[in-house]
């Protein structure tokens, strides 16, 4: 049976508050995102008649609470504790209830604050298995975990320090003017990117993502609905999830998007020959690297050839990527970071970008990936996005 | 004084409560023998709740190697660099284990139960010299 999509459109893509701490709890920046939707696209809030949410620090609310919080009633309610996958995660859900006639417009949010302890209480006691099996082992995080799957690709594939630098540098290039990214004001040369202090294995400073506050967001609702408004949307070519694929493999240099895949493009009628841009997840630059390869912009093990040869900025003639600089150039604001490249990807197919556009910008495909629950992301997700 | 962090899943307290010996204590699965790590309420292979921690053959290959440069609790802050490897048991689950000695990809190395300096559980891998685990356990002010 064909998951297809028709009739979905995806608008409002907004990205705010974000900052290294904040005081505000995780309630002011769903709010934020409800705001700033809302005169995006013109709806009262009387509109809103679903809400899904990711946030790993909005408790003791929920998803139902934010519901009294802000005055809404709504008939759809989801919850989406699947970090990096939380965006895509949420559109499929969502597009659901939208054709089925469960909601007429769902508000998609991950929102989240950052306080100085904040960051390390959220990896101390992240889940079971980390408690246990990760966390004593130098309380390092996901930055445990990352280098030695960093250290293992390096060593299969040839993957140099350069390699991963060629990403993290270029989406700092593309983080140039775009107000949310933390920093978009810094410029990031290759010898910055090799002589950072070192962080663990061979991941360094510019590898790693910087928690903190923020939040991003879209409705979803009917194409009907979203052409009566008169308003940019995007329409969901396919969207594709799974979680705890290839569990046998020693590391994991491949995930859910490897499974999806041929499915992923066959849905969506096209390829990733027909991208005009690539939203990995960038939690770290392996991660975008094993995404490269899995949704086809090159074989397995070829994405450190495939970032030597291919220009990765936004107008540089090759496959632009990250193109608002990534997680990497705008700080990882919790289960915000799970909807940042998927927010993006709506920027530019809508020709809406806040800072490089690139041009005639129509498709784009957006990877997910999340919850480190111990030695891997147990979460991988992709949409392909065309603008309408 | 700074400590490294003491807490573990109550699911774990049979093999904290126990610990004594060298060598590696896994919970093993009475129903279909599968050796389970992380610690789980019920068996990931036949969903059996028939779990008991036992002695199991703590032989392993050294998957990847971590020198942690960064930590974010002092204990470990005031020691870097920290070495942490994964290695897949030959009982079958992939670990995380402190490391006393330098070890490369590929190495096989033997994986015991032993208590950090919190005095909670925790793994180590060594080699299999006669006195690598107690030179181990001092270098990484551990004991067994």
């Amino acid at each position: 049976m064909s998951n297809n999509y028709a009739g979905v459109a995806i608008a409002a893509p907004v990205s705010v508050g974000y900052a290294r701490n904040s005081e505000h709890g995780a309630p002011w920046f769903v709010g934020a995102a409800l705001h700033e939707m809302l005169a995006d696209s013109g709806l009262p809030k009387s509109a809103i008649d679903g809400l899904a949410i990711g946030s790993f620090t909005l408790a003791p609310d929920s998803v139902v609470t934010m519901t009294q919080y802000y005055g809404l009633e709504t008939r759809f309610l989801e919850s989406l504790p699947y970090g990096g996958a939380s965006g895509v995660l949420a559109l499929r859900r969502a597009a659901r209830a939208v054709q089925a006639g469960d909601a007429e417009v769902v508000a998609c949010i991950g929102a989240d604050t950052n306080r100085t302890e904040g960051f390390r209480e959220l990896v101390a006691n992240f889940s079971g298995f980390s408690v246990d099996a990760s966390w004593p082992y130098g309380a390092a995080g996901p930055n445990l975990p990352f280098s030695l799957i960093t250290a293992r690709y390096m060593a299969e594939t040839g993957a140099t320090r350069e390699d991963f630098g060629r990403i993290c540098v270029s989406q700092r290039a593309n983080a140039r003017g775009v107000p949310q990214a933390l920093f978009a004001d810094k410029p990031l040369s290759m010898a910055q990117y090799l002589d950072a202090r070192a962080v663990a294995g061979p991941l360094q400073l510019f590898d790693c993502v910087m928690p903190c506050a923020g939040a991003e967001g879209f409705l979803v609702m009917s194409e009907e609905r979203a052409r009566a408004l008169g308003i940019p949307y995007a329409r969901v070519l396919s969207a594709e999830e799974r979680h705890n694929a290839f569990a046998g493999d020693d590391i994991q240099l491949r995930a859910g998007w490897n499974a999806f895949a041929p499915q992923l493009w066959d849905r969506a009628g096209c390829g990733p020959q027909d991208m005009d841009l690539l939203e990995t997840y960038d939690d770290y630059p392996v991660i975008a690297m094993l995404q490269m390869e899995a949704l086809g912009f090159c074989a397995a093990g070829e994405a450190p050839r495939f970032v030597r040869e291919t220009a990765l900025t936004v107008n540089g003639g090759g496959v632009p990527h990250n193109t608002s600089g990534g997680q990497l150039s705008t700080g990882q604001a919790g289960a915000g970071g799970g909807f940042l490249g998927l927010v993006e990807a709506l920027r530019q197919v809508t020709g809406r970008a806040v800072g490089q556009q690139v041009l005639r910008a129509r498709r784009a495909v957006v990877g997910g990936y999340g919850m480190i629950n111990y030695d891997r992301g147990l979460c991988a997700a992709a949409v392909v996005l065309e603008g309408a | 004084m700074s400590l490294p962090p003491a807490r573990r899943s109550v699911v774990s307290a049979p093999l904290q409560d126990t610990l004594r010996h060298d060598g590696l204590q896994l919970q093993v699965c009475a129903r279909c023998d599968a050796t389970q790590y992380p610690p789980r309420e019920r068996c990931a292979e036949c969903l059996a709740d028939a779990l008991a921690w036992q002695t199991v053959d703590g032989h392993g290959t050294v998957l990847a190697v971590s020198a942690l440069a960064y930590s974010l609790e002092p204990w470990f802050s005031e020691r870097l660099p920290w070495q942490v490897a994964s290695l897949r048991l030959d009982a079958g689950p992939v670990v995380f284990a402190h490391l006393a000695a330098q070890a490369s990809p590929g190495d096989r190395l033997h994986v015991h139960t032993a208590r950090d300096a919190s005095g909670s559980w925790c793994l180590v891998a060594c080699d299999g010299q006669p006195d690598s685990l107690p030179h181990a356990l001092t270098q990484l002010e551990m004991s067994s």
